[in-house]
């Protein structure tokens, strides 16, 4: 049979599956841990969400956590805290820290082990990144930007609240500095990507979350959108509130809204960032 | 109105009903002549292609990477499925009993399982597809590697450094 018929009769099979096959021989194991295939195959599985044990095991430190991963049909609607649903995504008790994401490809560094591994949770692929040079860049400068349309962004990293916001864009090639929002650096929370609009949260107030938004070019400007201190949208300080720009990102923040768990009847709207 | 779309829609399903009644000749590599209906072969999206492009109807279509054997079985396939309407509950569920009793049939024989797969793929035949590549991957599903290199015949021919790898994905996994 050839390798397009072999790989048609592979992606039918669970992860599990697939796993074991990629040991079988070398061509299977060619065709499996190509990109099309892992890609097609990932499409074809049920989604999965990723849920990790955070302090309450004691075995762990505050910030290293167990990842489990379990089917979304499988999750009830509203979640009370049994696992029993939940198969463990680590075999092994990995100690690892979760340093980042993108386009669905987690990044864990290793506890004790200043090493850093990329995993695909739909498919169970790991990859070793090759150990960084410690003599030119720091061990945490390995980090994964927030991907929103074109450009890759990364939070401050400097305490000075002077400093920018990193960003390359992807078809240029070119980094660039990008202003943050007007708030604090010790403020400012997770980038997050609002349906193709750059976005910034930021915690001021604790416990209200305020959400930035960029004017849409990546640029310079920003507007307060949300706050959930008002628990309202807020008019752009520097744009009308008829703008369609606004408009789209008012839109885009009820749109985001269903992908979250069903609500109960009356109760406020929340967001939800990883 | 009503009486115009009515004309039309009659005109297409005689066009369709003429269509579907010419018979169309298949022959394999042994150069063994199959003569199906239209509709039958339109069951592949490979031959359909040809015949809507024009081509040589008439003369038939000579398919050299299929032997009689495979050729007839993909036929007795195609003609239940194209010959047969799957409108009502019923003839959905005659349908599936046929592919059950038919995948149960191949499964048997598994060097003409994949031959017919072969052939399924070669004639773009979808549904026979699905359905022999679902029941190959069935086979597969839960064996070790080990087992599934006996049941294909795969030679072992993983070097050290793939093993290395195998060791080290199953170690974080």
């Amino acid at each position: 049979m050839n390798d397009d018929v072999v790989a048609q009769i592979l992606l039918r099979l669970p992860a599990k599956s697939v796993f074991r096959c990629r040991a079988v021989c070398r061509s299977w194991r060619r065709i499996t841990t190509a990109a099309y295939f892992v890609a097609a195959h990932s499409r074809r599985r049920p989604l999965q969400l990723l849920g990790y044990t955070g302090p309450n095991d004691e075995s762990l430190r505050d910030d290293e956590f167990l990842v489990t991963s379990a089917p979304v049909t499988a999750v009830p609607a509203v979640y009370d805290g049994d696992d029993t649903e939940c198969r463990r995504f680590l075999r092994r008790n990995v100690r690892l820290c979760l340093r980042g994401s993108c386009d669905g490809l987690l990044l864990f560094e290793r506890v004790n082990a200043e090493s850093m591994l990329i995993c695909n949770p739909a498919t169970r692929q790991l990859v070793n990144l090759p150990p960084p040079q410690r003599r030119t860049c720091s061990f945490f400068a390995v980090t994964v930007g927030k991907t929103v349309g074109e450009s890759v962004y990364w939070g401050r990293r400097e305490v000075d609240d002077r400093s920018r916001i990193m960003a390359f864009d992807t078809v240029s090639e070119r980094f660039r500095a990008v202003a943050p929002p007007p708030v604090e650096h010790a403020d400012e929370g997770p980038l997050l990507d609002m349906d193709g609009t750059f976005a910034v949260a930021a915690m001021s107030a604790e416990p209200y979350l305020d959400v930035w938004a960029s004017d849409g070019c990546g640029g310079e400007r920003w507007g307060l959108v949300y706050d959930t201190k008002e628990k309202r949208m807020l008019s752009c300080s520097h744009r009308s509130r008829s703008n369609p720009w606004n408009a789209a990102y008012r839109e885009s923040l009820i749109t985001v809204k269903p992908r979250t768990p069903p609500l109960p009847p009356n109760s406020e709207p929340w967001l939800n960032f990883y | 109105m009503a009486t115009g779309s009515g004309a039309a829609a009659a005109a297409a399903d005689a066009e369709e009903k003429e269509s579907g009644s010419r018979m169309i000749t298949l022959t394999s590599n042994e150069g063994k002549a199959f003569v199906v209906t239209e509709a039958s072969a339109r069951q592949s999206a490979t031959i359909r292609s040809m015949v809507d492009d024009g081509g040589c109807v008439d003369k038939g279509f000579p398919l050299p990477n299929v032997d009689s054997k495979t050729l007839a079985r993909v036929i007795q396939y195609c003609d239940e499925h194209g010959n047969k309407e799957a409108h009502t509950v019923d003839e959905r569920a005659a349908l599936a009993k046929f592919d059950k009793d038919f995948i149960a049939e191949l499964d048997a024989d598994k060097a003409f399982l994949y031959d017919v797969t072969m052939a399924a793929n070669y004639l773009h035949i979808q549904g026979l597809f699905a359905l022999t590549t679902q029941c190959i991957a069935d086979t597969i599903k839960g064996k070790t590697p080990e087992e599934i290199r006996t049941a294909f015949g795969i030679e072992y021919d993983l070097t050290a450094q793939d093993e290395e790898e195998i060791k080290e994905e199953d170690t974080h996994a």
